[in-house]
């Protein structure tokens, strides 16, 4: 499994009116728009490692809709106290999804600290996430978006891949300003 | 032995007195967030804030998550933002240092609103524990190179001022307190 079929998966499933996808920098971001671009989707342009905290704030305060937030390992190892936030108050329309290619993708696919021995699922399940669910194949996680909605944690393992898609052509303000619509018109 | 009770009794009014005034700062403190439409709080701890912070905590109208780090509340507060919410994230001047990157690439580049409510500590000539003062030194220069407008309050009576710092579509906002807020009583 790689990047883009997690990608894919999540957009095909949680892009309805009632979800807003917030994707990491880099190749989380560039893959999905270059999959689907919708307004409901805020691209990161910078601060990395803090994609499951925008989708945690944005969760808090818009219960109506399911909240995803498209995060790598790279990403959440350099804020690992969100998931010590996360455990203690995100809300059931939360969803991190954290793909897991054991590498740096978007730098160019250094390994990261999970190629190691370092596991983030169990990580996750010690700062107090009762809901975590590790996916290993594209099998696997398309049964379970048909089956279920997606846990508090999803952690998909993938093999580092970086599609051939550009970088997301949208301005910061662009993206922000469609985003609060989609988010105000329901 | 009279005397001696006399003057604990004394000295547990004047303590009470004195927490007393010390909440009323605290609630002045929160009355004017209110005010200003503050409806979204994420905190790191302070000493100085702690009863603010804890007042919050205990308020319905105002939604609050204590965070693990200053970075990790600017990104939650940008959420909030994006859905809605009107933010504000409380620190001690040190931890504007862990989020100045996520200020800029993430909470100005955005143009996304946000308050910062910061414990002073580590002015030169006030700051009893050295380690506060190398920081102390730096927070309003570091505050005027990322563009954000401050206010540094150090008397109880210009609590309500936190009113006019806050102007939506204004990116980042800064309101600074220091120790004298609490101690001029």
């Amino acid at each position: 499994m790689r990047r883009i079929d997690v990608v894919r998966e999540i957009a095909a499933s949680y892009y309805g009116t009632k979800g807003l996808v917030v994707a990491n920098i880099g190749y989380s971001s560039r893959e999905l728009y270059a999959i689907s671009d919708r307004p409901n989707s805020f691209y990161m342009l910078g601060s990395m490692g803090l994609a499951s905290s925008i989708g945690l704030g944005l969760a808090l305060v818009s219960r109506d809709y399911q909240i995803v937030a498209l995060d790598g390992d790279g990403s959440v190892l350099m804020n690992l106290g969100t998931l010590a936030s996360i455990a203690n108050f995100a809300p059931d329309n939360y969803h991190l999804v954290i793909i897991d290619n054991h590498a740096h993708g978007s730098t160019g696919n250094q390994s990261s600290l999970t190629a190691m021995k370092t596991n983030l699922l169990k990580i996750a399940a010690g700062a107090g996430v009762r809901s975590t669910v590790r996916v290993k194949s594209r099998t696997q996680l398309t049964r379970l978006l048909r089956d279920q909605s997606l846990p508090t944690v999803l952690i998909a393992d993938c093999t580092p891949y970086n599609a051939d898609v550009a970088p997301v052509p949208l301005s910061p303000i662009q993206i922000k300003n469609r985003f609060m619509k989609s988010v105000q018109r329901e | 032995m009279e005397e001696m009770k006399e003057e604990a009794g004394q000295r547990h009014r004047a303590e009470s007195i004195r927490i007393n005034r010390l909440g009323q700062i605290d609630s002045a403190i929160i009355r004017a967030l209110e005010a200003a439409g503050i409806n979204f709080i994420c905190s790191v701890t302070c000493a100085l804030l702690s009863g603010v912070i804890d007042g919050i905590s205990k308020r319905k109208s105002i939604t609050h998550v204590p965070v693990t780090r200053e970075e990790e509340g600017v990104g939650i507060c940008a959420g909030a933002f994006l859905g809605g919410a009107k933010p504000a994230l409380f620190m001690q001047n040190s931890g504007l240092g862990n989020s100045i990157n996520a200020l800029l690439s993430l909470t100005k580049l955005y143009h996304i609103d946000l308050l910062l409510v910061i414990g002073y500590r580590g002015r030169r000539g006030e700051e009893q524990i050295h380690a506060q003062i190398p920081m102390g030194t730096a927070t309003t220069k570091l505050l005027t190179i990322i563009g954000a407008k401050y206010k540094i309050i150090t008397r109880a009576r210009d609590i309500d001022s936190i009113k006019s710092a806050i102007k939506p579509g204004k990116g980042i906002r800064a309101v600074l307190l220091t120790p004298t807020v609490w101690e001029k009583v």
